[in-house]
């Protein structure tokens, strides 16, 4: 009998004890790594690491962006009385996409701002602000950016350019909406969901919004697309087992795979891709608010926990060198943003300001 | 039998059926469909005891049992409030509504509560918050004055009604009826128990015969929602119409920051300036409607503010969340350590109508948590809020592919996408798996056409019989069989459809309508056809 879910409820019994047990957050099912026997990054390692972390911080209250460099040193980035979020980066890592979102006479506002990191020129506004703005996706040549909109529906994939004043082009006119676009690594194509068929769904269509293909079919959710920095997979989220689980797939629709295999801890999220393509860290939802950090290739095997799962570890970010991740932690109580080798080891606390630090994301210069 | 020990059995029944215990496994073979326990349901009651317990990971009584005695107060109504107020959970509330100050503590006790509790017991205002026994001492000291105040018999528990109201922000008199006897008397006369993750009792209240001196609720008979027949219509005056042209396209999900009689008094103040269409109680068992559906409540954001809920833009750029969404609020905080299965069922279920009713996608993008508003958020709607769970739970219930009123069961090829108590595949094991573009689910089954049976075997579940439309799906191909054959069981007998699977792959094809038997019914796909092709079996709908 093959593929039989009954096969499950046959193990023996000592084995669903530890799946009860690990539902409770104790153990970890692939090899455990983290954060025993091996200290903080020394001074020189964190020192000699390339690029710097962009990242959001409550300290004044608002929300604004700032930046720390690996050993430390700490520059603000955006000092609105709105809220900014950092988005991605752009690709010659010049320049940050930024979410401002804000109250205008009663009414929730967002816009997107491209803000040069040179820290002299002013921030360029992409659009008027509106209710929904998020989610944006550079093309490989900076050039132009895809990003999710409510400009003329409930919410579309939208093509818009790094400068003022130039009109956002509609890419899906879906009443129920489309969501989570990214560019894929060649820029060829835009990956998106879309909820036209009652739950959401994964396409992949041609830069322009033509040639629309539909990867995914299941009555559950299929959502969150991101390419491999190669462009031979996706990964996605989907709660088909009605739990949030990623998988691997193919930008032609085969081959689609659980992430974790046999390894599933709790509800799966904020998958990123090491730079070189080969390896997918991710967060597993553990009870009382909790979560882990896990490493998994995408040749296969088991996924490896990155973290201990003792804490809220998440918010995975690779350095550019894919050395290191960034990454955020409640470990000390507040919220902040920690560094470690890819591998799990050296985690070290970067952020110590009161108020939440959190959302990083690496800059390739410091 | 007495409360506590009810509590304590129904713990140790849940803890036996989370089945670390040896217990007896039969084969698929063996096992008659009909005798399945589901899949989940053990793991589901380990769990909600677990969830349950992580509220409480202290003992309490000692605690309680100190501010009682300190200021002279009965430990049975302290527990009683703090059990209506926050299921015994030590809260840390947000401001969820302008002009209500956040709750605290074990008592969840708010604004000039905690400040004039500190001062009567000694303590700062933030131990208060911080607290647990400076919350009980600061709300023990406050019962006190207000007994002292009231005069009252301090050995009659029934005489502390009056007392006990003004904990709360509770201004309404009827309101203030619906809380003593149905949240704090109703839980000293019912008695309650909770527990550590340790298994220690956390907090023993037990049962009493008391009746509250307190005047009773009106007695109108409770109509019931416009929009939802299980609703208690409370109707609020925080509200206007929608906008026109833009339709219903959300529902955002909030948490009361507080208990839920105090939560629907505060929306329906009309001081208050602040609604939401519905509220959830803390164990699910009732349900308020305030704002009809087609009017546009004051849920989100800054539209709280009252003096801008009268202005109503209509163009895109201009609108609100609150245009075009749906409101529900839940007893209780976000920061809360679980919520309970009985509130998540219940609001499922209310979600679920909703969507039907209005036309939303049953999906994250359109059922949100008040903070997915936010381009960013890290609570969502409080970091232990089940939200795959509420998501899958409101597609079961409105019959998205897995049973429901409105039934639609789709099963698929991999077992680990179908619930088990309603269907299932049984696949030989010379069928192989494959994942060329355009399956249903994760993948699908093949085997050579092949002049022997050996079927792969689609189950599903039959609450009662009756008419169902059977369709298949697969991916077409040149190797596929002209003629694959589709064996469908059904109350007649045995009706064999071929179909071309050469063609018309990616979508459901009818095999026909057939009059099917309660119970558990079957389709099989067969190997027997015309030699060198395959027949593919990847997903089943049953309609």
């Amino acid at each position: 009998m093959r593929g039989l879910e009954r096969l499950q409820r046959s193990w023996p019994w000592r084995a669903r004890c530890l799946t009860a047990l690990a539902v409770l957050g104790v153990g970890c099912s692939g090899r455990c790594g983290g954060t025993s026997g091996s200290g903080p990054l020394s001074k020189e390692e964190a020192g000699a690491i390339p690029g710097t972390v962009i990242f959001l911080s409550e300290r004044a209250g608002q929300k604004d962006v700032w930046k720390v460099s690996p050993d430390g040193v700490e520059t603000q980035l955006t000092r609105g009385e709105e809220d900014e979020y950092p988005g991605p980066l752009s690709p010659d890592g010049k320049s940050l996409l930024v979410i401002a979102a804000t109250e205008e006479g009663g009414l929730h506002r967002q816009q997107m701002r491209v803000l040069p990191l040179d820290g002299k020129s002013p921030a360029v506004p992409l659009h008027p602000p509106r209710a929904r703005a998020r989610n944006a996706s550079w093309a490989p040549d900076g050039t132009w950016l895809v990003a999710e909109s409510d400009a003329e529906g409930f919410s579309d994939v939208v093509r818009l350019e790094p400068r003022e004043g130039v009109p956002e082009v509609r890419l899906t006119q879906v009443p129920q909406g489309c969501f989570e676009p990214a560019v894929s690594p060649d820029g060829k194509e835009v990956a998106f969901v879309c909820s036209r068929e009652g739950d959401p769904e994964v396409y992949v269509a041609n830069a322009d919004g033509s040639g629309e293909r539909r990867l995914t079919f299941f009555h559950h959710e299929d959502r969150t697309p991101k390419w491999s920095p190669d462009g031979k997979w996706l990964v996605i989220i989907s709660d088909r087992e009605r739990k949030d689980r990623l998988y691997f797939l193919r930008p032609d629709g085969s081959d689609l795979r659980a992430v974790s295999g046999e390894s599933f801890e709790g509800d799966e999220r904020e998958a990123a891709w090491s730079p070189d393509g080969q390896r997918l860290v991710y967060v597993s939802r553990l009870p009382e608010g909790l979560s882990r950090i896990w490493a998994v290739s995408v040749a296969g095997g088991a996924p490896v926990a990155l973290t201990d799962g003792a804490h809220r570890d998440d918010m995975p970010a690779w350095s550019p060198d894919g050395k290191y991740l960034a990454f955020v932690s409640e470990r000390q109580g507040d919220t902040d943003v920690y560094l470690m080798r890819a591998d799990g080891t050296g985690q070290t606390r970067l952020t110590r300001a009161k108020g939440a630090d959190w959302l990083p994301r690496w800059a390739p210069a410091r | 039998m007495h409360v506590l020990r009810k509590t304590f059995a129904a713990t140790a029944a849940a803890m036996a059926l989370s089945a670390c215990g040896p217990q007896p496994e039969a084969s698929p073979d063996e096992t008659a469909p009909e005798t399945q326990v589901p899949a989940g349901v053990a793991d589901d009651a380990a769990r909600a005891v677990a969830d349950a317990a992580r509220r409480t990971p202290n003992e309490l009584d000692g605690l309680f049992a100190k501010a009682a005695a300190e200021f002279n107060v009965p430990v049975s109504l302290l527990k009683a409030i703090s059990y209506a107020e926050t299921r015994w959970e030590h809260v840390r509330g947000e401001e969820e509504f302008e002009g209500r100050p956040a709750a605290f503590g074990l008592l969840a006790l708010r604004g000039e509560h905690i400040t004039d509790g500190a001062t009567l017991a000694g303590v700062s205002a933030d131990a208060v918050r911080d607290e647990p026994l400076a919350n009980l001492r600061a709300g023990a000291a406050l019962l006190s004055k207000y007994a002292d105040e009231a005069g009252i018999d301090r050995k009659d528990l029934g005489a502390w009604a009056p007392v006990a109201v003004r904990l709360t922000d509770i201004s309404d008199p009827d309101i203030q009826a619906h809380y003593i006897h149905n949240d704090v008397y109703s839980v000293l006369r019912e008695g309650a128990g909770a527990f550590t993750p340790a298994g220690k009792v956390a907090v023993s209240l037990e049962a009493t015969q008391v009746e509250a001196k307190f005047a009773l609720p009106k007695m109108q008979a409770l109509a019931a929602g416009p929009d939802y027949a299980a609703s208690i219509w409370r109707p609020s005056p925080n509200y206007n119409a929608r906008p026109a042209g833009i339709g219903q396209q959300m529902v955002v999900i909030h948490t009361c920051e507080g208990g839920y009689s105090g939560c629907w008094s505060w929306l329906t103040n009309s001081a208050a300036g602040v609604s939401a269409h519905y509220v959830v109680n803390e164990s699910g068992t009732e349900v308020s409607q305030l704002v009809r559906e087609s009017n546009r409540a004051w849920h989100v954001a800054a539209a709280y503010r009252s003096s801008l809920n009268g202005g109503v833009k209509s163009n895109l750029n201009g609108r609100s969340t609150n245009d075009f969404s749906i409101g529900i609020e839940h007893g209780g905080y976000a920061s809360s350590a679980s919520f309970s299965t009985g509130m998540i069922n219940t609001s499922a279920k209310l979600t679920c109508n909703i969507t039907r009713d209005q036309g939303i996608p049953r999906d994250s993008y359109h059922i949100v948590a008040h903070g997915r508003l936010q381009p960013e958020t890290r609570t969502d709607p409080g970091p232990n809020w089940p939200w795959s769970t509420y998501i899958s739970k409101i597609r079961s219930e409105c019959g998205d592919g897995g049973g429901g009123t409105n039934p639609v069961i789709v099963v698929d090829s991999n077992n680990a996408n179908n619930d088990s108590s309603k269907g299932y595949i049984a696949v030989p094991s010379t069928w192989a798996r494959g994942t060329s573009a355009g399956y249903y689910g994760n993948d699908y089954y093949y085997a050579s056409t092949q002049p022997i049976s050996e079927p792969a075997v689609f189950h599903f579940h039959m609450p009662a019989a009756g008419s169902r439309t059977i369709q298949a799906w697969w991916v077409q191909g040149t190797n596929r069989s002209p003629a694959a054959p589709f064996i469908i069981t059904h109350a007649g007998g045995n009706s064999t459809v071929t179909v071309n699977q050469q063609t018309n792959g990616s979508k459901w094809v009818t095999l026909g309508t057939y009059n099917f038997n309660a119970g558990w019914n079957k389709v099989q796909l067969s190997r027997w056809a015309t030699e060198g092709y395959v027949v593919m079996a990847d997903a089943l709908r049953i309609q």
